[in-house]
């Protein structure tokens, strides 16, 4: 039984408790135990790093010191938080120097980063700790009626040098877990295009037609919905389409899943554990289809 | 070694009484006079030429003069005309010394009189003493043959073959393919022309059509029937031996299977051959046989098996179709060995494999193509007869996108501009849109390089013609979901938005990277490649097609991406570069060159890996000892090996180190009021060329600086840095060439290392190392040296008088 510390950043516990659930849900029916640690704290996404870079990775830091003294690698749910904090361990892994200067900054708070751990994604916990094999085995009501547009997102794959996860230009790593539940997956136009999200607040229009084109991409595919992985992705998507429709007078009515609840769905979970009144697009004609 | 002690004649220009208004020619001229050895001294206007020189042979001649030192004004050039005057005159011409009293002295220290007029007295100490043991040098002859091996027959390798068997060389050109016309015979056409690529520059042997204005489709230029040309297709060059003037190459030819004399070019065989392949010919566009010819004015018109899908005797097909009996299934490879004078690498690039570029899915999608799979589309005999088809469907393609700098530019990829592929895509989409008006055509491009001569023509008739330009790069190129197109998408800059363009057709231009096996020709020949993988010159400006290796050149594509007409340009300039080297069936020299003393070499085989030129081997004495030899023929007598020799076993004849430790000596016996002493060790190349353009651009330096001339500062020994500082100098500077523009290469680079190591050996003996300094600039930069010699003067002043002998 595989045991990881787990990292549920700010947005997750804040607005989509979805996530977490289908997330806790469906590793626990695949046998893997998610520990909870106190104390963690912000990732540090880009705006932080930003700001100050070194006083970032000390933040990022000293969320991996806390998984070193539990002896636990780290998942992060959210891609956002899964790219922070494994660029952070992966340069302070092999920059000595760097990882002096960081441990100057942690150590008014008793810690020290080691670089004993590895922070996973969890695509990468269901292809390689699990397994394909065992995954399909655990499936108790395949998805064979869906045909599922698999989304990326930018942060799960970039950079693509430090995170390792797949290649950015060609990934497989989703639709193949997408497979492994008996939906089909989709290909379609822009499928790593960026999702709008951060765009948001910034250049709302921009940010929306971003949206647009990829939920016209993938309807057109013929798409049932889409499955993503990063909350920032779902909410470019899911409120999206509402604002889409009052903005730029368009209509789409495209279920927006992570894959996490597509997963708990396959693996038998009852869809009334796992708060999907959150989500703005209904899912009902998905689930009316399982 | 000279026994009898050397008489040494000083003659002094004063440059028509200009630079008497600043030195004190009197005490000079009394000075030099009381210099053991000195049997005479003459004053006059100047010794180069006129008058001034006759009185210098005469002198020479009557005072029976051994060594002549000359304080003259206008250096190199007087140098020169010195020496070849002396030497009629019966005097070995190197043994002479040279100095330049006005651009080195007067001039630079113009305010300073009295410390000028010291810094004089030092300078023909300096020469004098080096005067005193300097060798006469023999001149070396080695035999050479009037031959050449030209590797790879595409236009460049063609047009130096042709230009080499017509000065009368006996070529031998080797092309690994079964047809000769490289790249160039798929490319088609040419630009700015819109030539053939097949076209070329007959032979002037081919009597019958010869005139000044022909030029003559490959396969009837008389091409293979030059007399002292021999073509080798399906060779290549396995072992290079010898030294320039007499290779010993082994070539293996692998097997066409088809007798070259009996082939009649009928097809019979190619009719009856049951076995098909994609054709690489045509980028893989259609298939062939496993015994087939490209297109039918091909060259050589004869037939060629594939061995790497025939069936040979499983099959045999051919050999009963074939009328003469020219198929020869059981031919095997022949390796022999051709002896040459000369190597001309003219092996070209190919395109870069663009499917590591995943976001544009080539090899992917059937309807992205490159530019050279186009070319064999527009070309009439190409696998499409000139139509322009989608190859997923075989429809013609109405809209056509065309991608730039497809792994060019691009830091993951090859940073270069590939510099011809804008013009491509240009000439390409004018060929269609002029056969096919209503194709809508689009060209996404970074920037839009038309910089050769009636290149923007290009552009602008492009342009007129409807042809469409997008200024950005594209980020991906995807399959459309309602129809089979294909749509490209990218940032249009000028509209400052993104753009997706529909396209039936999407060629891409790909980066032109070196040809496959450079690197191992490379290493065969052990020649050195660019940053880049290309061929590597030995100077871009002077020496475009000479490698640093003598007698092996390089030209076309081999060296970058060329367009058609550069790459003649390129190839007529190796072919010239190889005729003056070889023209004479030998090679002349002067021995300045290195030698080993065997006494003191110290089996440590260290330095033939520091000669550039491969010039020093290590054999075996006896049992146990190991013996340096240098070549006299592949020593360019810079000094590096002397520099890097552990023992000192090494010296140039021309620069021993004896002889600059006495000048190094006399340049720092006066110093009067001039205060602190610093040796300038100068390379001959640019270093001592930016200490002559700061006088004569009249910069001021103070005249403690005193100047060593040395071949390369490659040559420089710790020890000798630390004589310098025993003979009296207070700093060394030491001043080369820029490390990038070293004539010799390395030197200025190993020169630099050494600086670093004396450094480290002065703070043990504790001497300040700031007392030493490396500086690197070039002829122009006379600023910057005399800025340089400023400052070390104010360093010294500042560290005050440095004692090695702690009083």
């Amino acid at each position: 039984m595989s045991k990881y510390a787990l990292f549920l950043g700010c947005t997750i516990p804040a607005r989509q408790p979805n996530y977490e659930l289908s997330s806790r849900k469906a590793l626990a029916k695949l046998e893997v135990e998610l520990v909870d640690l106190p104390d963690m704290t912000c990732c540090s996404p880009p705006p932080v790093q930003s700001l100050d870079l070194e006083t970032s990775l000390a933040i990022a830091s000293y969320n991996l010191c806390l998984a070193e003294e539990a002896g636990l690698d780290l998942l992060a749910l959210c891609s956002g938080c899964f790219e922070s904090l494994a660029i952070a361990n992966a340069e302070l892994k092999h920059d000595p120097e760097l990882k002096a200067r960081i441990n100057r900054i942690l150590s008014a708070t008793g810690k020290q980063f080691r670089g004993t751990v590895e922070i996973k994604h969890l695509l990468e916990v269901l292809n390689e700790d699990i397994g394909l094999k065992r995954l399909k085995a655990a499936v108790s009501r395949p998805l064979s009626n869906l045909k599922i547009a698999p989304f990326y997102g930018c942060h799960a794959l970039r950079p693509s040098e430090l995170l390792k996860l797949d290649d950015p230009e060609q990934p497989h790593i989703l639709e193949t877990l997408i497979e492994a539940l008996g939906a089909k997956s989709l290909e379609y136009p822009n499928k790593l295009k960026c999702c709008g999200g951060l765009l948001r607040g910034v250049s709302d229009k921009l940010a929306l037609e971003l949206a647009r084109d990829k939920l016209l991409n993938a309807s057109k595919a013929g798409a049932d919905c889409i499955a993503t992985l990063c909350p920032f992705c779902f909410v470019a998507l899911d409120i999206g389409q509402i604002q889409i429709r009052s903005k730029l007078d368009e209509t789409f009515d495209i279920p927006i899943l992570h894959y996490s609840e597509l997963l708990a769905l396959a693996l038998g979970v009852e869809s009334s554990e796992l708060a999907l009144e959150t989500h703005k697009i209904r899912v009902d004609k998905i689930l009316d289809r399982i | 070694m000279e026994t009898k002690e050397p008489k040494v004649g000083v003659f002094l220009s004063d440059s028509g009484k200009q630079l008497s208004n600043i030195l004190d020619f009197h005490a000079i001229t009394n000075f030099v006079k009381g210099i053991p050895g000195v049997v005479y001294v003459a004053q006059g206007s100047d010794f180069w030429h006129d008058r001034g020189l006759e009185n210098l042979v005469e002198t020479v001649k009557s005072k029976k003069i051994d060594r002549v030192v000359v304080a003259g004004t206008t250096p190199k050039l007087s140098e020169v005309k010195i020496a070849r005057e002396i030497e009629k005159a019966g005097l070995n011409p190197y043994l002479m010394e040279y100095l330049d009293l006005k651009d080195h002295c007067a001039m630079p220290h113009r305010s300073t009189p009295a410390e000028a007029t010291e810094k004089a007295k030092a300078m023909l100490a300096g020469s004098v003493e080096r005067a005193k043991l300097l060798e006469p040098l023999k001149k070396l002859e080695f035999p050479s043959l009037k031959s050449a091996l030209v590797i790879g027959g595409g236009i460049a390798g063609m047009q130096t073959a042709i230009d080499l068997a017509d000065l009368g060389f006996q070529v031998n050109l080797v092309e690994r393919e079964p047809f000769l016309g490289g790249l160039a015979a798929r490319a088609g056409r040419f630009f700015p022309t819109d030539d053939c690529a097949i076209c070329i520059q007959p032979p002037s042997s081919d009597v019958k059509t010869i005139t000044h204005t022909s030029r003559k489709c490959v396969y009837r230029s008389g091409f293979s029937e030059v007399p002292n040309l021999a073509i080798h297709t399906k060779t290549r060059v396995l072992a290079v031996e010898g030294e320039p003037g007499n290779y010993s190459v082994t070539i293996e030819k692998t097997p066409r299977y088809i007798d070259e004399d009996k082939c009649i070019n009928c097809d019979k065989c190619t009719k009856v051959c049951p076995v098909e392949v994609p054709d690489e010919y045509n980028g893989k566009l259609t298939k062939r046989k496993a015994v087939y010819s490209n297109i039918p004015s091909v060259h050589p018109p004869i037939y060629t098996i594939d061995e790497n899908s025939c069936k040979f005797h499983d099959c045999a097909r051919c050999v009963e179709a074939c009328p003469t009996g020219a198929v020869k299934l059981d031919q095997k490879p022949e390796k022999t060995t051709i002896n040459v004078g000369s190597i001309i690498v003219a092996t070209g690039f190919e395109e870069f494999d663009s499917s590591v570029i995943k976001e544009y899915h080539y090899n992917e999608y059937p309807d992205v193509i490159t530019n050279l799979q186009l070319a064999r589309m527009i070309d009439n005999f190409g696998p499409t007869k000139g139509a322009i088809l989608r190859p997923s469907n075989h429809q013609p393609a109405k809209k056509i996108v065309f991608v730039q700098c497809v792994g060019s530019r691009d830091q993951r990829y090859k940073l270069y501009c590939s510099s011809i592929c804008c013009m491509i895509s240009l000439k390409h989409a004018t060929i269609i849109k002029s056969a096919f008006p209503d194709t809508d055509v689009t060209i996404c491009y970074i920037d839009m390089r038309t910089t050769g001569r009636e290149h923007e023509y290009y552009y602008e008739k492009a342009r007129d013609m409807g042809i469409k330009f997008v200024k950005g790069r594209p980020t991906e190129i995807t399959k459309s979901l309602e129809t089979d197109k294909l749509v490209v998408d990218t940032e249009a800059a000028l509209l400052h938005r993104m753009l997706q363009v529909e396209a039936d057709l999407v060629v891409i231009a790909p980066a032109m990277i070196p040809a496959k096996g450079t690197e191992q020709l490379a290493e065969v020949l052990g020649v050195d490649l660019d940053i880049d993988g290309f061929f590597k010159e030995y100077n871009a400006k002077l020496r475009p097609t000479e490698t640093k290796l003598r007698g092996i050149y390089i030209c076309g594509g081999a060296t970058f991406p060329k367009d058609a007409p550069t790459t003649s340009l390129h190839a007529h300039s190796a072919a010239i570069k190889a005729a003056k080297f070889l023209n004479a069936s030998k090679i002349t020299k002067d021995q300045r060159t290195a030698v080993i003393d065997q006494d003191f070499c110290g089996d440590c085989e260290f330095c033939p890996a520091t000669c550039p030129y491969q010039a020093i081997s290590v054999e075996r004495k006896d049992e146990e000892h190991l013996a340096a030899k240098v070549s006299d023929l592949l020593c360019e007598g810079c000094g590096i090996c002397v520099g890097a020799c552990p023992l000192g076993a090494i010296e140039l004849r021309h620069a021993r180190p004896s002889q600059m430790k006495a000048q190094m000596k006399g340049l720092m016996s006066v110093n009067g009021t001039s205060s602190p002493l610093i040796l300038a060790i100068c390379c001959s190349e640019c270093g001592h060329t930016a200490v002559d353009s700061s006088g004569m651009a009249m910069m001021e330096y103070p005249a403690n600086v005193r100047v060593m001339r040395v071949p390369c500062t490659g040559i420089v020994q710790v020890q000798q840095i630390l004589e310098a500082f025993k003979a009296g100098a207070q700093g060394v500077m030491v001043v080369g060439c820029k490390t990038e523009g070293c004539h010799y290469e390395a030197g200025s680079e190993k020169a630099e290392k050494k600086v670093d190591m004396t450094k480290i050996l002065l703070q043990e003996y504790g001497v300040d190392p700031e007392r030493l300094e490396m500086f690197k600039m070039v002829f122009i930069e006379g600023r910057e040296f005399a800025e340089a010699a400023r400052n070390m003067t104010e360093r010294l002043q500042k560290l005050g008088r440095l004692n090695l002998i702690p009083s």
